[in-house]
């Protein structure tokens, strides 16, 4: 549950702020469909909503970036049509398993943001492998794990400038002094 | 990026890395375990006064004289547990066939009696889904994997 504030509510502004988070990371999400076959093979994507998620595991407290995550996962299912499809429950547990093993990263200090987007990179694509293994009932896609690990490192790279600069705008801002309740 | 975020990075690639040669390794030896093979030719004869040019240079060599329906469903498991190296002879459209495997390598077309020998420069096959064809031969040789009905669904692939 995000955080209430004495009155027992969300604050307004916080509750805009993680429903525009959540949007934006939808967004991107989209974008990141429209570009065809920009890898040489499938299950290799930029990860460009794991900025947001980055983003937000600085600026907002655990569970609220959960709840983000999770609403992000079924409003694109639903969006995108693949609700409650394999392709729905694969990009689920890659989005939640790479949450998680951010979420762990950032409670370390000495990893800043890029330390925690290449950890949340690696972690999808071996979410999504668990995933796809469990749903075909065998192993032999772990064959492609070395691929998808090559890969999770430019693009966790990527994210990582990414979710650091902006979460440096954002700072500039005085953002992160209104999320505090 | 912090000192830790370098020490992550590199560990990372170290991890892919590692992952690559495992693979490598023993990705290959378990991808020739339970392949069978799989023949197919004409089902006439030979063309007559075509033959044996291609058997000159095999002296002293054991040639098993077959046919490609006694190949097929050959496994190669079992020819690799034998170790020993085994030539065929088989009959093509055009003529005689020499199949040759060897422990370890795999299947090959030896010789053949063909025009353009695309057949004998393919070389050797070893893994599921390899194979060589001899056009003018009519003559298909690739490894299979058998066909298992074990899996509880019939997955192709899942598109995202």
């Amino acid at each position: 549950m995000p955080s209430f504030n004495d009155h027992g509510r969300i604050p307004a502004r916080k509750l805009v702020l993680l429903a525009l988070m959540v949007a934006l990371s939808m967004g991107l999400h989209a974008v990141e469909n429209m570009i065809p076959f920009l890898f040489p093979m499938p299950g290799i994507k930029l990860g460009l909503a794991n900025i947001i998620t980055v983003i937000c595991l600085y600026l907002f407290q655990r569970r609220e970036v959960l709840i983000m995550v999770v609403l992000r996962v079924i409003l694109v299912g639903l969006i995108a049509g693949n609700f409650l499809t394999p392709g729905f429950w694969i990009s689920g547990s890659g989005a939640l398993i790479s949450f998680l093993s951010m979420a762990a990263a950032c409670r370390f200090p000495k990893f800043s943001s890029v330390g925690v987007s290449l950890v949340g990179a690696a972690a999808h694509n071996i979410g999504q492998l668990m995933m796809v293994s469990l749903l075909m009932g065998s192993k032999a896609v772990f064959y492609y794990l070395p691929w998808l690990l090559a890969w999770a490192v430019p693009m966790g790279l990527l994210t990582g400038f990414s979710a650091k600069a902006a979460i440096k705008a954002l700072r500039n801002t005085g953002l992160d002094d209104t999320i505090e309740p | 990026m912090s000192r830790h975020d370098w020490i992550l990075l590199a560990g990372m690639m170290m991890a892919a890395a590692l992952a690559f040669t495992l693979l490598h390794w023993w990705g290959t030896a378990s991808q020739t375990e339970g392949l069978v093979l799989h023949v197919a030719a004409p089902a006439q004869t030979a063309a007559a006064g075509t033959e044996n040019e291609v058997l000159e240079g095999l002296d002293g060599i054991r040639l098993e004289e077959t046919t490609a329906a006694a190949l097929e469903g050959m496994s190669m498991t079992r020819l690799e547990a034998a170790g020993e190296e085994r030539y065929w002879q088989i009959q093509g459209a055009q003529g005689t066939l020499v199949l040759h495997f060897e422990p370890g390598r795999g299947i090959e077309i030896l010789k053949a009696h063909c025009p353009d020998q695309v057949c004998v420069r393919t070389g050797f096959i070893q893994k599921a889904g390899q194979s060589i064809v001899c056009v003018p031969n009519e003559v298909i040789v690739s490894l299979q994997t058998p066909y298992k009905n074990t899996e509880k669904e019939d997955v192709d692939a899942i598109l995202q």
